[in-house]
């Protein structure tokens, strides 16, 4: 309701992607030839089987997870980190255009319903922001993207679970070791009574290294979470 | 379906312009074509909603529309209650604001008060007032403002004048939310006041709150010929600035994106209500939250679209508000800067700050040109230069305005430190407006341009900027820029290319007083009097505006009958403002010091001053010339100026108009004694019609077909019966400019009067 009567007050004149000119909303925020382009993005290449990223070559696991397995269950992505999924997010992120997520959300959670090992699954939680990003821009985007999640696939959301405790810089900048350095005991869960013995969908925004999923699989398990497996909009392309 | 908000507002515009002028044969073609439209193309869905608000619009306009009744009685001494509900404009001895009654008659509900002192009071004091009722009096020329017309759009029919403090009772003073804001306001204006120059806390007040009564009529007029006066009307430009600085200050006190919202949603509401919410700062606050609420549910502020928005919100409030100056200037100048803006500076392809420098203010201007010939007769071309300057000093001296006000109320002496820099922002706005106003060519006078002369106009820009959307398609913007330029140098051709080969004589009301201007065959003008009054400035009010809606650059000769205030005074404002190349004066009077103003006023222009005497004749072109009958060279004596007048004969062998000025009885005599007055088709009615003016010989030597009577309200009882008798008796047609207002003539026997059709004695 209160969607609808945003678009209209503020109707969306260009693809948010492409910025073609068209009628656009909440349901359709890009065009069709954007929607088109991630459609052909997403199936060109194979993905590791394990972590879900873009990999060359025959393998069915990507050279990370070869070379040590990640601790949780899968990790799936809607499409690799290029070209319109890469802008998607960042006009989310960095443009606060929200709306987006609602379309989004929606393409992840069907994903998630697309995979059958993902389930079950008790209890969604995304990935907290850092304080910084979040007083920054206002809103956490993994937040709104794992509420659209809940209400499509009919799971719970908890975004007061996982906590962030240590401030870390951002990870953009960092290499694989230092990220993961960085992050140690970063995040640490509140109530453990609600997730023990629960499977576990994590959410975040775009899986590069599988860092941040990691981390917070970790903590987690540790707190008693029986599975954690993780979805994202975007994943990286590895070997 | 782009610009969708956009779209909906101009249809709504026009569907209650069609309603406002009730042109139902255009709004049932348009109807039967969105019938059309609707049942056989597939854009049926799109014709439902445009038909939807055609609808919406014209029942708006009419439930809006109250029309002026044809009798409005006056009263003396008329008692009324009511709320003051607008901030009162006070200069030294006069006062003014609107009073919102709550009186049975519908047509009293809102009064707009005259006082004739300076008055205490303060917005939503409840008082009980006397004073003498009366309707807006209606223009008398073609050109001035429509008072009646400006205030029917406020829903405000009559005028209210006080003579005297006594007759004010306050009922009850403004109380809880009014008080707290008057008294913040009456705070931050008292520091301003303070703290700079009279001079540049004017500036200062009128660009932060809109309250321009410091600013004289003349600097006011000079802001106009510079193209900005915009500063004076608190806008886009003054809730910009707030919005950044509340972007600023949420930020630096790490508010959540929530509190930021509300605390800029509640500084722009206590700004405007300290400005008193004119029509520009509604709609620019409407876009202000707009974007704010944009930016708080995470989507995408589309500025033509927030304008819209904010057009919609406001014509469902208030549909008379198209008609207002300050909403067309304001919407036209925000459609240039958000729309116009963008697509010539992706065409002109620099992105240096330099360009953008040029292009805000060329954009703005674009989007106004017609608009600003239609209202004020000017072309501005030095407003793009004069813009960049003013509108940064403006900017600045603003933002240190609000930390000033915000201050007032609770650390005075820091908003008096705050205040001084501004004022030297102010004194560069001053001095460069000075300098700018007097660069040739900085702005021209223009004719008030034709209807289709301005949709042709807007035609045209909107062709141009389609045509430079996306891809250019060269032969639609090479007729949209030739329709602009059409447009724009018919503004600049001189007034006398119209109407070729035929003379005109124009009685011009200035109620009473003479004026007169002449037109000759090949165009060259000659006016003769200017009216004027000890009361008020008659040129400004009445003749200048005349002169302008001609496009009148320039006044050929200009003669002045003799030097009494009713004939001299307007002619000294038309030196000032014109230039004059010729000035007649009668050579009897002309070394009285009643000239001394007139004559440098002329000379400093290079204008040469002409003594004329009896038996003079000026040439103005071939067959075009000015007769002097009276007076002779020498004076007997000058204590009656009247005596001294002026007696023209002007026009061609076949045409003539015969000028008597206030001549008395017995000069007229002695003038028909000569035997040197010569038939003429028009005659002006010496002395306003005065019974000491009644020569019967006179009408007969000079047999008119018309006369004219330029009589206005006064006390001497002009025109006295005993001369419209005579006037009748001699079956004269007679016309007076306080019953037809504007009276034209010319050579081919075409008569026009501005008020009402003549009422002709047979």
């Amino acid at each position: 309701m209160q969607n609808l009567l945003l678009d209209i007050i503020f109707p969306q004149h260009c693809c948010s992607i492409c910025r073609k000119p068209g009628r656009f909303g909440t349901k359709s925020p890009w065009c069709k030839q954007c929607t088109e382009g991630m459609q052909e993005l997403k199936q060109s290449s194979p993905i590791c089987d394990k972590c879900g990223k873009y990999i060359n070559g025959p393998n069915s696991f990507c050279a990370d997870c070869s070379s040590e397995e990640p601790i949780f269950h899968i990790a799936r992505a809607v499409g690799p980190y290029n070209d319109s999924f890469r802008i998607a997010i960042k006009v989310l992120k960095f443009l606060g255009r929200r709306f987006l997520s609602v379309r989004m959300g929606q393409m992840m959670a069907e994903t998630v319903l697309a995979e059958q090992r993902f389930w079950p699954l008790d209890l969604i939680i995304p990935v907290p922001a850092s304080k910084g990003h979040l007083e920054q821009r206002g809103f956490n985007q993994t937040e709104l993207l794992a509420n659209q999640i809940a209400k499509k696939i009919k799971v719970k959301m908890a975004a007061d679970i996982l906590k962030r405790v240590k401030e870390t810089p951002s990870q953009r900048e960092l290499s694989k070791p230092e990220r993961e350095k960085n992050l140690l005991c970063a995040f640490e869960v509140c109530d453990s009574r609600r997730i023990s013995g629960k499977n576990i969908l994590l959410v975040d925004d775009v899986y590069t290294t599988g860092s941040t999923s990691k981390e917070c699989t970790r903590t987690l398990l540790e707190a008693g979470a029986a599975k954690v497996s993780v979805i994202t909009w975007a994943t990286g392309c590895g070997f | 379906m782009e610009k969708s908000i956009f779209y909906v507002f101009i249809a709504l515009a026009v569907s209650l312009l069609l309603g406002f002028y009730k042109l139902w044969l255009i709004y049932f073609t348009l109807l039967g074509i969105l019938l059309l439209v609707f049942a056989f193309t597939s854009y049926s869905r799109l014709a439902v909603y445009a038909a939807i608000i055609l609808i919406v619009g014209v029942i708006l306009a009419n439930l809006s529309w109250k029309e002026i009744p044809e009798a409005l009685p006056a009263a003396e001494s008329f008692k009324i209650e009511g709320i003051v509900s607008n901030y009162p404009e006070n200069d030294a001895d006069t006062g003014k604001f609107v009073l919102k009654t709550d009186h049975p008659n519908q047509y009293l509900r809102k009064v707009q008060v005259f006082l004739r002192f300076s008055c205490e009071l303060e917005r939503g004091d409840r008082i009980q007032i006397t004073g003498s009722l009366k309707p807006p009096a209606p223009p008398g020329n073609p050109g001035q403002f429509n008072y009646p017309a400006y205030l029917q759009h406020e829903n405000i029919f009559y005028t209210l004048s006080v003579e005297n403090q006594a007759d004010i009772v306050m009922i009850q003073p403004a109380s809880g939310l009014y008080q707290g804001i008057n008294s913040f306001r009456r705070q931050g204006v008292e520091v301003i006041n303070a703290a700079l120059t009279p001079q540049e806390a004017a500036v200062m007040l009128g660009m932060l709150l809109g309250k321009v009564d410091g600013i004289g009529d003349e600097q006011y007029n000079d802001y106009q010929k510079t193209g900005i006066i915009h500063i004076f009307s608190v806008s886009g430009l003054h809730v910009g600035f707030l919005v950044i600085l509340c972007g600023w200050i949420t930020t630096l006190l790490k508010m959540s994106k929530r509190n930021k919202f509300l605390f800029s949603i509640t500084l722009i509401v206590l700004y405007g209500t300290l400005t008193g919410w004119p029509v520009s700062v509604v709609r620019a606050s409407l876009m202000a939250v707009t974007g704010l609420a944009a930016y708080y549910f995470g989507r995408e502020n589309q500025m033509l679209n927030s304008l819209g928005l904010a057009g919609i919100i406001i014509l469902l409030l208030d549909p008379q508000a198209l008609f207002k100056i300050s909403f067309q200037l304001s919407f036209l100048a925000t459609f240039g800067l958000v729309y116009i803006f963008p697509i010539l500076r992706q065409r002109v392809n620099h992105h240096q700050f330099f360009w953008d420098l040029i292009l805000i203010p060329l954009s703005a201007q674009l989007a106004v040109i017609p608009l600003i010939a239609w209202h004020f007769n000017i072309l501005s071309p030095v407003s793009i230069v004069s813009n960049i300057i003013i509108t940064y000093a403006a900017g600045l001296s603003v933002i240190l305005g609000f930390f000033a006000l915000a201050a007032a109320p609770f650390l005075p002496g820091l908003a008096t430190l705050i205040i001084y820099p501004a004022g030297v922002f102010n004194e560069i706005i001053i001095q460069s407006n000075a300098i700018f106003k007097n660069l040739p060519l900085a702005y021209i006078w223009v004719a008030t341009p034709s209807i289709i002369a301005i949709v042709i106009y807007y035609a045209g820009l909107a062709l141009t900027l389609w045509a430079t959307e996306g891809f250019i398609k060269v032969r639609y913007l090479l007729a949209g820029l030739f329709m602009i330029l059409i447009c724009i140098t018919g503004l600049c051709l001189p007034a006398g290319i119209y109407n070729r080969g035929v003379a005109e004589a124009v009685f011009i009301d200035v109620g009473q007083g003479d004026s007169i201007l002449i037109k000759t065959p090949q165009g060259k003008f000659i006016l003769v009097d200017g009216g004027g009054s000890q009361f008020y400035d008659v040129a400004s009010t009445r003749l200048l505006p005349y002169l302008h809606h001609r496009g009148i650059r320039e006044i050929y000769m200009a003669v002045n009958s003799h030097p009494d205030t009713d004939h001299l005074t307007g002619l000294e404002k038309v030196a000032e403002e014109l230039k004059i190349s010729y000035l007649g004066i009668p050579q009897s009077v002309a070394d009285v010091p009643e000239y001394n103003k007139i004559k440098a006023l002329t000379a400093s222009k290079q204008g040469k001053i002409i003594p004329l005497k009896q038996g003079q004749v000026v040439k103005i072109e071939e067959d075009f010339t000015i007769k002097v009958l009276y007076p002779e060279a020498h004076s007997v004596s000058t204590s009656d100026y009247n005596q001294q007048s002026l007696v023209l004969e002007i026009g061609m062998p076949d045409w003539s108009v015969l000028l008597a000025g206030d001549l008395n009885q017995d000069q007229l005599e002695e003038i028909t004694g000569q035997g040197v007055v010569s038939p003429a088709d028009i005659v002006k009615v010496p002395h306003h019609g005065s019974r000491y003016s009644l020569s019967e010989k006179f009408y007969c030597q000079s047999n008119p077909e018309w006369a004219v009577i330029c009589v206005g309200n006064n006390n001497f009882g002009h025109p006295h019966p005993e001369v419209l008798q005579l006037l009748e008796e001699q079956k004269i047609k007679t016309l007076r400019t306080d019953q037809q207002g504007n009276i034209y003539f010319d050579s081919t026997g075409r008569v026009e009067t501005f008020k009402q059709a003549p009422k002709v004695n047979q």
